[in-house]
């Protein structure tokens, strides 16, 4: 009832894969689904609510198909990246609304235990336009699980949110997560990620990348070899010491086109770090520029594509 | 039928700029009735300002203006995902709408061509078919046009297009036309109930009543259908 299965899912649009041969079971507890912007999540979460239906493969949950059934929504609760129009209702309005079309037995009792739940009792009886970003993320918190479902999954819920708020989704949706929820969000930041979820599926360019613990995936995407671009009074000298290291892997001199910066590939990062200034300083060469040249988060997702 | 989407709804239509030319409209044809009337001193000619701007512009216009209003936008921004995101059938959703739209362009329809009928000095056979082609007229627009703004992403584009191209324009010149016309059938549905020459007799009432039910029961079906197989697109 709680598991939510994708078997062999894929989506196209004409000519353009969104999500390619994903197979992956959502069990109880928070899961992160990470990936650089574009990698399909939203396509994934889409297929997962109902709300788009699989050009291949089959999604499930539990025992039931959620295209086209809407009964399996009694099950699922959605809060979609897309902002709520429906603006000129309070807080309390809209979440009760969603309350009656689930058909609650006591919707009020119901309207205020989701509002308590997501902490915004004191501005429910507020217009959600004049809301801020994290309040209506929690609104449509509040409305995605006024009718306690099994399962919720989120698209990107912390995108905008300032700090503060951030943290108090955060909580939020590890409590709901000990509490034997499956909840699922997106996000394209790995720090989000692994900050509140067990479990972590990574997504790149419509593939499913990798899945386990967030140990495992913190590991695979930083013991990687890495390059850094460095620049000094003495590039040539400074090449010749750290080649000498064994975290080291190659050191090129001159950067395209310039010719005044050394490239080094890292294989050990930590030894790196610590390495550097205490070569630099016995040598006598000044450090005047040091920056990781592939440290986006597409090249990490690209890392461990190719991996 | 749903009453929260239905209230919901309700309010979609009411508020903000649309609601206020949604009044407007029925009230600047009772405005000009009553001017025409003024000025003239006699009573003024039901086949202009009852058919022609009437029939003929306020009740499709408030129609489209109502159907967009409960389904269109939510549709465009995707934020019809939240009435969908729960166990309430797809077509009770559709019908909901629907009937929110249909019921508010039929009260200002009635509305308009009954005060425009009633401002302008006409007899009570002008009230009859006020009643019955504007309320008919609203109706049957609406199924077509919540259908369109289901449909497509342009449904206020379409169901201008509808009423301009092929009931205005090539409804004129080619009187075929009329079979597929709204208007025409609201004209018929009036005919009958009241004593006026509409010139549409040669249209069987029989067909007209059968269109009306089957474009009724084809809009909503058909809306129902468009929100059982709605998809979310990401922004990638």
């Amino acid at each position: 009832m709680t598991d939510l299965t994708l078997t062999d899912v894929s989506r196209w649009y004409g000519n353009v894969v969104a999500v390619n041969d994903v197979t992956m079971t959502i069990g109880p507890g928070v899961t992160g689904l990470l990936g650089p912007n574009g990698a399909g999540k939203s396509t994934l979460i889409a297929m997962m609510a109902g709300f788009l239906a699989p050009s291949s493969g089959e999604v499930r949950l539990g025992e039931q198909r959620v295209w086209r059934n809407v009964t399996a929504y009694r099950d699922l609760g959605l809060v979609p990246e897309r902002e709520v129009s429906f603006a000129y209702l309070t807080g309390r309005q809209f979440v009760q609304a969603s309350a009656e079309l689930h058909r609650l037995r006591d919707t009020r009792a119901a309207t205020a235990r989701a509002l308590a739940e997501v902490d915004l009792t004191d501005a429910a009886d507020r217009a959600i336009s004049t809301y801020s970003k994290g309040m209506r993320q929690r609104a449509k918190l509040a409305s995605a699980l006024v009718h306690e479902p099994q399962v919720l999954l989120l698209d990107e819920p912390f995108n905008g949110v300032d700090p503060r708020q951030r943290m108090h989704l955060m909580d939020l949706l590890t409590r709901m997560g000990e509490a034997g929820r499956t909840v699922l969000f997106s996000s394209h930041i790995l720090e989000e990620v692994e900050q509140i979820a067990r479990q972590i599926e990574v997504v790149v360019a419509g593939r499913h990348a990798a899945s386990g613990d967030f140990g495992a995936i913190r590991r695979l995407m930083t013991d990687r070899p890495s390059h850094y671009l460095v620049r000094s009074t003495d590039d040539r000298a400074l090449a010749a010491a750290l080649m000498a290291r064994p975290g080291v892997r190659s050191v090129a001199l001159g950067r395209v086109g310039t010719g005044d910066a050394i490239t080094v590939e890292v294989t050990d990062t930590g030894e790196f770090t610590h390495a550097l200034p205490v070569l630099a300083r016995r040598a006598g060469i000044t450090v005047r520029e040091i920056a990781p040249s592939d440290e986006s988060l597409e090249s990490v997702f690209t890392y461990l594509v190719q991996s | 039928m749903n009453l929260t989407i239905m209230r919901l709804a309700l309010r979609a239509i009411v508020g903000g700029w649309r609601g206020v030319i949604l009044l407007a409209l029925p009230v600047l044809l009772i405005g000009l009735a009553a001017l025409l009337r003024a000025v003239t001193g006699e009573p003024v000619s039901a086949t202009m300002v009852i058919v022609e701007v009437g029939l003929a512009m306020v009740v499709p216009l408030v129609a489209l203006l109502a159907a967009n209003g409960v389904l269109g936008p939510e549709i465009d921004d995707g934020s019809v995902v939240y009435l969908l995101s729960t166990p309430v059938s797809r077509y009770v959703v559709a019908a909901s709408k629907f009937a929110v739209a249909a019921g508010s362009a039929a009260l200002l329809s009635i509305g308009g061509l009954l005060g425009a009928s009633l401002a302008g000095g006409l007899s009570d056979r002008w009230s009859v078919v006020a009643v019955v082609t504007g309320g008919g007229g609203a109706v049957l627009y609406c199924a077509l046009f919540t259908a369109l703004a289901a449909a497509t992403r342009h449904g206020m584009i379409a169901g201008l297009i509808y009423v301009l191209v092929i009931e205005q324009l090539l409804g004129r010149f080619l009187g075929g036309f009329r079979f597929v016309s709204v208007r025409a059938v609201a004209e018929r549905l009036g005919e009958s109930a009241a004593d006026v020459d509409l010139a549409v007799a040669d249209m069987g009432l029989t067909y007209a009543v059968i269109a009306s039910a089957v474009l009724l029961l084809v809009g909503v079906a058909a809306a129902g259908w468009r929100l059982t197989r709605f998809q979310l697109r990401g922004d990638e």
